[in-house]
């Protein structure tokens, strides 16, 4: 057990309990109000350039399995938790999150009061941050924490985005399998700014063959595969940033059907010629909702981004607004009036049930089976 | 979607009488609907047979029948009160399965009613084992293999498919009655016969054993837009094999995976959407943690005891959620305090909630302590903390069994690891006290794990608290440094355990702890659903977030868990205290840790405060919210338990002294005060030895009534018929000693026994009613049947009694209630005991005499005189009430039901009619002991009751009934030429008693227990009356008061009528019979 301390630009300290690696780790300090679901968290790409403040206390419980990762490795900068399970009792685990975070290098901080912390970051909005087992002065980590670079500007998709093309083939685990067996199986090239491997399953188990590509390959490489349709992923940091992708998705429109979500949907909307800013604090956790403007429907949806596409800043008689967060107005997700093209803000994958977002997939389907 | 407009009277029906397994959680979904329907404008009529409940007061539906739950009966109110709808998902099973049937007898056809929230074909859908298995098959979920059996036979060929062991599953059934896991062919023929005995359609699912998998509930709720949400994930912490009402259980879950978390909604939503529930449903499943196999094990489309455990540990009032939505309203028209409204709910939180449940093993000697697929818990405490390890200790110091931690249980700590683990094997009451003890002595999580399939995280929390225990009784009070303290309190220890393992004072520990600024801080739980509610609970873990007012408050003490000898009738009250408090303009601060009530409910209170009724945590909420009093005289033992150190440390206790009450319970100091009074009293005696106790009864002379000083619900009295079971009592029994007395008073023999409930201002006092019991005196009250107004006590002896009442209120200087027992012999009037406080039968004479006692008591500890409430005057009751007590000898089976001094009663109905006999006749019938009009009764008395056998034996055959009786009891009737048939003892041959129970050959069984001195247990023939239902008596006053039941009803039939009817007709009495006392 190694004191830690974890800092906040504006001020703010902890003193608390390494765990993981020990060193000292930077990133904006974001949180999450989910009961349970820390594996996914960790492995979710969207999370780089971040550490992640867990409001539920218990976490650890379950430890860490293969099976619910969401890509290859844990993404976030840090992780800071009020209590670390000491016994993990999964028969299924493979790895404590101990263990776990040690090995890919993370640090993380627990036994401090993450209800404060959370209560602050609600109130002021994300913060940098600096988790530390090595400098233990606070003031002198506080001063580290204003003087680390901000995500602002950073583009953090080329840190995470796999960097070979390569077909994902792994479906939902089976007794997921909502029995829809499509007829047909379209070709799409997913570009991968992060993506999590559950969008992929998803992808794959409504009747798409998933071609993955870095998020760097250019409009030109993507039609080389002859798809029939282009998925935007996921993916962390400043949307801005990712200016080369902006440029291949603009090349796309029109051409091909596309389908993005959370950065895709980032991209397309700056594609678009709309303009993208960074939010109070962000929103994180399975639990905000969001009103298909359609149908009138509300959606309880999963989340993770920190940036929104201005809704004034697009084109009105280009776009038509679908989704909006019912909690602060912002947009969720637009179509264009003209071109097969939808995205949404929000993670559609990680809802439960045909009953939530899971009918955005056969939307897409829907949308490439009437343009082939 | 707006709530409907075709509908405008809706008929609720309750859960009947508390037992285990259908507690007082109903009272509080049925309440909630109640309240929740009138908002909307609604007219409702409620039937409940329970007349200790919140939701029959008269002032929760516009009419309240307290008439027997049986088809007959609801029949005859649809047809009394035409209601357009049926409210079928809030009434528990009994309400579920009543609903179900006046479907399918055609009642609400003929008269019109739509059953609203769940249909007909939707509660077979869920309840029909059948029918369930193939709706899950349709929708691709699996179930445990199983298979339905009508016979034994059938059974057998069936787990000999399945393989041993399998699980038997009664169909129709709560709790689990009748059904269990089997290992093999014997246990199976005993099982499957009692449970098809118990199955209202005489099937069995004979089904795979999960045990040992993980089980996890789901608490889900549909509207009629087919919007779905989750409020609450379940963790069973013990694995399958325990039931869920027995299982100790977290709220959120906490070592489950996020993917089988989703796994599980998905599945639950399909199945709500299949099933076509409106309201709330409860979905239970197995999951094998080493396979990932998930299997749905049941589903209740109903408010349930999990649905209220959901709604108190998330603050969604489930019950009054799913109310409106059977009213047509959906969740989109409903507030949620995060944002907007319901059907974007999503659990939240960052608390953890443990339930614990509550035995009473310590009341069954017989019963084993082992628990398994039948429910045995009486009740439940929750807690809830900011840590795992916070809220578990808060739940067991809820538990109101002296323990205020998890170490040193009973002789546990004595014993060696081997001898620990052995006594793990079999899940049992004392599971975890077990494992503290055995990781204490240094067996492994692995170990540990393999015994009892509990989660390696659970263990390895409570391996910290061990540990941490250890490290600081090593160290001792003296060496313990601050920052060790104080991470004790964090860690969810309690003062009081912490005093024990460090051998101090509590009070050492609170001041120190004081001193370093380490006291608890609350927090609020969001409540959803209602626009306003303020529902708190404390931790050492984080700062103090609860604003306090400056109104005027008062604080009431709840009354903990259920159990039997203190249940609902001490929350009524609770609550009524809180009613008054409104009425009165002060704010009312309720503390209470029982999940099921209706005091927890958000609206009952200003305040809420969900925490344990203990010195420490009564104490925080005081020092925080600073009430000008509190209110201890309500929640039965529980906070009279600690009203002296509340005293004792500055609190203000309202009403009757905690030195009053106190002084009640101590014999000695009671009976001098009676000798003061001039009232007699059985003579008595207090031995703190045995050659005392001797001495004593010689004086005395047997029989004798024996007990150890300070009990609760008679635990531990005895009949003592000579000195050789004197001493065996003294010695083996309660241990007689110094520091444990005992008291011995005489038996009074086939004396009437009566109570009072009584209102007083210190100076003056009210009658509320004399109630006089069927039962001798020798049974306790709490199991006794009674009757108000008295039916046999003579004028002269009602006025002794409400005399000596007045006079000892007076004494006692009480303000607010007293309860008196008396027992009258050889015509003279006894005193037997007397309670300054809330009895158990307070809401029974509220409900008789339209006089709302607590309420009335509530404003008297606020200082009002009895003079101020013209609406105390004496009555003339035109009508009769009849209480009658509901045992759960089905649940155990290997207990001999008699009824005696210890009370064993989990609950109570009433029968109300215009004469005893009727009312009566429909007290047992809502028992669910139907008495027969014709058929054969089977007559085997003690010798003893064998001269006045014979008139009842008259009466008998007057009403055409055949008679069958031993050779004994035969003998008696034949000189008396009686006609009657013998039949053989089992030991006498065959075909005997067994022979003709099973056969159904009997109608009613009238048996006077021999005695457990007896040569012949007889204890059979009322076991096996008991699993087949058969209608049976244990006492001759109990048998004269059915045949007289049975012969009012064969002469006419009563005339129906609601509780605000039967309070119409109460006329102002002129006559002296039952006097006002009060001006």
């Amino acid at each position: 057990m190694k004191k830690a301390i974890l800092a906040l630009e504006d001020g703010l300290w902890f003193e608390g309990v390494g765990f993981g690696a020990e060193g000292e780790t930077f990133g904006e300090v974001v949180f999450n109000t989910g009961l349970t679901g820390y594996q996914e968290i960790l492995t979710d790409p969207s999370y780089k350039g971040q550490m992640v403040a867990m409001t539920y206390p218990h976490i650890g419980n379950y430890g860490i399995n293969v099976a619910d990762v969401e890509s290859s490795r844990p993404w976030v900068e840090g992780f800071i938790i009020k209590e670390l399970s000491p016994v993990v009792s999964n028969y299924r685990s493979e790895l404590t999150l101990n263990d776990y975070l040690k090995k890919f290098n993370i640090i993380g901080i627990q036994g401090i009061d993450t209800r404060k912390l959370v209560k602050h970051l609600r109130t002021v909005g994300a913060r940098k941050g600096v988790i530390s087992t090595v400098e233990l002065d606070h003031k002198k980590l506080i001063k580290k924490a204003k003087n680390s670079p901000s995500i602002e500007g950073v583009d953090l998709v080329k840190e995470v985005t796999r960097k070979e093309p390569y077909l994902f083939e792994e479906s939902m685990l089976t007794d997921f399998d909502w029995g829809q067996s499509k007829k047909k199986r379209f070709n799409i090239v997913a570009v991968d700014s992060g993506v999590k491997w559950n969008i992929l399953r998803k992808l794959n188990q409504h009747g798409f063959k998933v071609q993955v590509v870095p998020a760097h390959a250019t409009a030109d490489e993507i039609r080389a595969y002859k798809p029939d349709g282009v998925f935007l992923s996921n993916g962390p940091g400043d949307p801005a940033a990712v200016k080369y992708l902006v440029e291949t998705v603009r090349k796309l429109i029109g051409k091909l059907p596309i389908f993005g979500i959370c950065l895709g949907h980032q991209m397309i909307g700056q594609a678009l010629g709309g303009k993208t800013s960074k939010l109070k604090f962000g929103h994180h956790g399975n639990n905000q909702p969001v009103m298909d403007l359609r149908t009138r429907k509300i959606e309880i949806t999963s989340q993770n981004h920190n940036f929104v596409v201005d809704i004034a800043s697009l084109p009105k008689d280009e776009v038509e607004m679908t989704h909006i967060n019912l909690n602060d107005k912002t947009l969720e997700g637009f179509q264009h009036k003209k071109y097969p093209l939808f995205c949404v803000q929000y993670h559609p994958e990680n809802s439960p049930g045909p009953h939530d977002s899971d009918y955005l997939f056969t939307r897409f389907y829907e949308l490439i089976e009437k343009n082939s | 979607m707006p709530k409907r407009k075709d509908i405008k009277k809706v008929l609720i029906i309750g859960s009947g009488p508390i037992i285990i397994g259908q507690a007082c959680e109903f009272d509080y979904s049925g309440t909630q609907a109640c309240k929740a329907l009138r908002e909307e404008g609604y007219e409702i009529v409620l039937v409940n047979s329970n007349p200790a409940t919140i939701m029959t007061d008269p002032g929760i539906a516009d009419k309240t029948y307290i008439e027997p739950l049986t088809v007959d009966s609801l029949t005859d109110i649809i047809e009394k009160e035409r209601p357009d709808a049926l409210l079928s998902n809030l009434g528990g099973q009994t309400g579920l399965n009543l609903s179900s049937e006046l479907y399918k007898q055609g009642v609400l056809k003929k008269y019109n009613v739509e059953i609203i929230g769940v249909k007909a074909d939707a509660i077979e859908r869920g309840e029909d084992r059948e029918v369930f298995k193939q709706t899950m098959k349709s929708l691709g979920i699996e179930v445990p293999q199983s298979e339905i059996a009508t016979t034994i036979e059938e059974a057998e060929a069936i787990a000999n498919k399945l393989q041993y062991p399998v699980v038997v599953r009664p169909a129709y059934t709560m709790g689990g009655t009748g059904g269990g896991i089997v290992y093999n062919r014997e246990e199976l023929h005993t099982v499957t016969a009692r449970g098809l005995n118990a199955s209202m359609i005489r099937q069995v699912l004979i089904e795979e054993a999960v045990i040992g998998w993980e089980e996890l509930e789901l608490e889900v709720v549909r509207d009629a837009k087919n919007q779905k949400i989750t409020v609450c994930f379940i963790e069973n912490i013990d694995p399958m094999g325990v039931h869920t009402g027995d299982s100790f259980c977290a709220a959120p879950m906490l070592t489950v995976p996020e993917a089988l978390q989703k796994k599980m909604q998905d599945y639950s939503y399909r199945i709500v959407d299949a099933i076509g529930v409106v309201g709330g449903t409860n979905i239970q499943f197995a999951h094998n943690p080493k396979t990932g196999r998930l299997v749905v094990i049941e589903i209740n489309p109903r408010t349930s005891r999990s649905s209220a455990l959901a709604s108190k540990a998330t603050g969604f009032p489930i019950a009054r959620v799913s109310t409106k939505l059977a009213a047509g309203i959906t969740m989109d028209e409903l507030p949620y305090w995060r944002k907007g409204t319901l059907e974007k709910y999503e659990p939240w939180g960052d608390y953890v909630v443990i339930k614990f449940a509550r035995w009473a093993f310590e009341k069954f000697p017989q019963a084993k302590d082992i628990l398994g697929t039948q429910m045995k818990a009486v009740g439940e405490a929750m807690s809830i903390g900011k840590s795992f390890k916070e809220a578990f200790q808060k739940a067991i110091r809820s538990l109101e069994i002296k323990r205020y931690g998890l170490g040193g249980a009973k002789h546990f700590k004595d014993l060696s690891a081997d001898e620990l683990k052995k006594l793990l094997h079999a899940p049992s009451s004392e599971r975890v006290f077990l494992i503290y003890e055995a990781l204490r002595q240094g067996v492994s999580i692995d170990e540990l794990f393999d015994l009892t399939h509990i989660h390696r995280h659970f263990l390895g929390e409570m391996k910290e608290l061990v540990e941490f225990e250890v490290m600081i009784v090593k160290k001792g009070w003296k060496a313990l440094s601050s920052d060790l303290l104080i991470k004790a309190k964090e860690l969810g220890f309690s003062d009081r355990y912490l005093a024990g393992i460090l051998q101090v004072q509590e009070k050492e520990i609170r001041e120190k702890r004081i001193a370093l600024g380490k006291i608890a801080a609350f927090c609020a739980v969001p409540v959803s659903g209602v626009q306003d509610a303020a529902y708190y609970y404390s931790t050492y873990i984080g700062k103090d977030e609860v604003p306090v007012s400056k109104n005027r408050k008062i604080m009431i003490l709840g009354g903990g868990p259920n159990r039997i000898g203190q249940g609902i009738e001490f929350d009524y009250c609770c609550c009524h205290a809180a009613f008054a408090l409104k009425e009165e303009g002060f704010e009312s601060i309720m503390v209470n840790c029982n999940p099921e009530t209706v005091s927890t409910d958000y609206d009952t209170s200003n305040k809420l405060y969900f925490e344990p009724v203990t010195v420490e945590d009564v104490l925080a909420i005081y020092a925080k919210e600073k009430p000008e009093g509190v209110i201890v005289q309500f929640g039965g033992q529980t906070p009279l338990n600690v009203a002296d150190e509340l005293k004792a440390n500055g609190v203000h206790i309202l009403g009757t002294t905690p030195e009053s009450i106190d002084f009640a319970e101590d014999r000695e100091r009671f009976r001098e005060v009676m000798i003061k009074l001039g009232i007699p009293q059985p003579e008595s005696g207090t031995a703190r030895s045995l050659e005392e106790a001797v001495k004593i009864a010689n004086q005395i002379g047997y029989p004798l009534m024996v007990r150890p000083s300070y009990v609760l619900g008679g635990r531990g009295m005895e009949v003592i018929y000579d000195e050789a079971m004197l001493r065996r009592y003294a010695l083996e029994a309660i241990q007689v000693s110094p520091e444990h007395p005992m008291l011995i008073d005489r038996f009074l023999e086939q004396a009437t026994e009566c109570e009072v409930d009584a209102l007083s201002d210190g100076k003056n006092t009210f009658i509320g009613a004399v109630m006089e019991h069927i039962e001798y005196a020798g049974i306790h009250s709490g199991d006794s049947a009674c009757a108000i107004p008295p039916r046999t006590i003579k004028a002269g002896h009602l006025k002794t009694i409400e005399e000596y009442t007045r006079k000892i209120a007076e004494e006692l200087k009480v303000v607010g209630l007293i309860n008196v027992q008396y027992a009258i012999c050889n015509d003279k009037v006894y005193i037997l005991e007397a309670n300054p406080r809330a009895s158990r039968t307070v809401p029974i004479v509220s409900k008789m005499t339209g006089v709302s006692m607590a309420r009335i008591a509530t404003k008297l500890m606020l200082g009002k005189k009895l003079s101020e409430f013209p609406e105390l005057k004496a009555m003339k009751l035109p009508y009769v009430g009849v209480k009658e007590a509901v045992f759960p000898f089905n649940m155990f089976p290997e207990v001999d039901p008699v009824l005696g001094p210890e009370m064993r009663a989990t609950g109570e109905v009433m029968g109300m009619a215009d004469n005893f006999g009727v009312a009566f006749y429909k007290a047992q019938t809502a028992t669910g002991n139907k008495l027969p009009l014709e058929g054969t009764v089977l007559l085997t008395v003690a010798d003893k009751d064998k001269k006045q056998v014979v008139s009842l034996a008259k009466k008998l055959a007057k009403l055409n009934f055949k008679i069958k009786a031993t050779e004994g009891t035969a003998a008696v009737l034949a000189e008396e030429k009686i006609p009657v048939e013998v039949i053989k003892k089992i030991y006498e041959g065959r075909p005997n008693i067994e022979d003709a129970i099973k056969n159904r050959e009997l109608q009613l069984i009238i048996n006077t227990p021999a005695g457990k001195d007896s040569k012949y247990d007889d204890s059979y023939i009322r076991m096996m009356a008991i699993q087949l239902k058969i209608p049976y008596v244990t006492t001759l006053a109990a048998a004269n008061a059915t045949v007289e039941g049975i012969e009012a009803v064969k002469k006419e039939k009563d005339t129906l009528r609601s509780l605000q009817e039967y309070h119409a007709s109460l006329k102002q009495k002129a006559s002296n019979v039952v006097p006002a006392s009060c001006c």
